[in-house]
């Protein structure tokens, strides 16, 4: 997975994370707990039941498509956040 | 996507109605797509030319009829506006919604679920979700605003969107300009 962060003021920030790594069941139980910890409403909460099939969806995405963007997002200021599995 | 012999007659047929065009400006040209999508998606012609890695004016000049694009750069420009290939080098007015034949449709499996969002400030919000994706998270109740973050998208009925493609409706599901300015489109493809 990678994750790129671009900065106006040439502040960018390039994640390469192991997509393995990051589809596991753990940290769907890991992630599960953070965002219901955060999450404001209970709209945003999610169990880490639903997030492991979410995550188990996600690797068969990336088997199907390979590099596959999943959110590109260009701000007005030229901020440019782009997720690629 | 059509084969690559194919891509090569339409784009002599486009260099020969480019020639016709000098007589006749209100023909329907490659260069009259690319500028009304590029317009569509708020894209400036400097942003075309610097994510195809060519000039501004090599962008003009496809733009006014005066060359037409390497062919190698096609499936990126269509990419770009959100179109096919084939849909960029038709001249056939493009169907925003299309109704798909039991016999010709894909597995729903395989199809995308694009939502676009433009600001009217200028920020561009571009989602590419496989369908299995938003099946999923619609059984389990996942809200959209919590995906794209906007609100316009709060009345959209996401199981009834996913109901029509079902029965073999793909293409721009969904326009929507909120009071603010934003433009919200859904495209299934």
């Amino acid at each position: 997975m990678h994750i790129r962060i671009k900065s106006n003021d040439n502040k960018n920030i390039n994640l390469l994370l192991p997509t393995s790594l990051v589809l596991s069941d753990l940290t769907a139980v890991i992630a599960a707990k953070a965002i219901n910890k955060k999450a404001e409403t209970k709209e945003c909460q999610i169990s880490s039941k639903d997030l492991c099939r979410l995550m188990a969806e996600m690797r068969k995405i990336k088997k199907k498509y390979g590099r596959f963007e999943l959110v590109d997002i260009q701000s007005a200021d030229g901020d440019i956040v782009k997720i690629v599995l | 996507m059509v084969g690559f012999k194919r891509i090569h007659e339409m784009i002599e047929y486009e260099k020969e109605k480019i020639y016709i065009n000098k007589g006749d400006r209100k023909m329907n040209t490659l260069g009259r797509r690319i500028a009304e999508l590029r317009r569509g998606k708020n894209i400036t012609q400097d942003e075309m030319a610097e994510k195809l890695n060519v000039t501004a004016q090599a962008v003009s000049k496809w733009e006014n009829d005066l060359s037409c694009p390497d062919i190698m750069l096609l499936p990126k420009i269509a990419e770009m506006l959100s179109v096919t290939v084939d849909e960029l080098l038709s001249d056939a007015p493009k169907k925003n919604i299309e109704f798909v034949p039991e016999e010709k449709r894909k597995s729903i499996d395989d199809l995308m679920f694009r939502i676009y969002v433009n600001s009217k400030d200028g920020d561009k919000v571009k989602v590419n979700l496989p369908m299995p994706l938003v099946k999923m998270g619609l059984e389990m109740g996942v809200k959209m605003p919590a995906v794209s973050g906007n609100e316009a998208l709060k009345g959209v009925d996401f199981a009834q969107l996913i109901t029509l493609v079902d029965q073999g409706l793909i293409g721009k599901l969904v326009e929507i300009e909120s009071a603010d300015g934003d433009i919200v489109e859904i495209v299934v493809e």
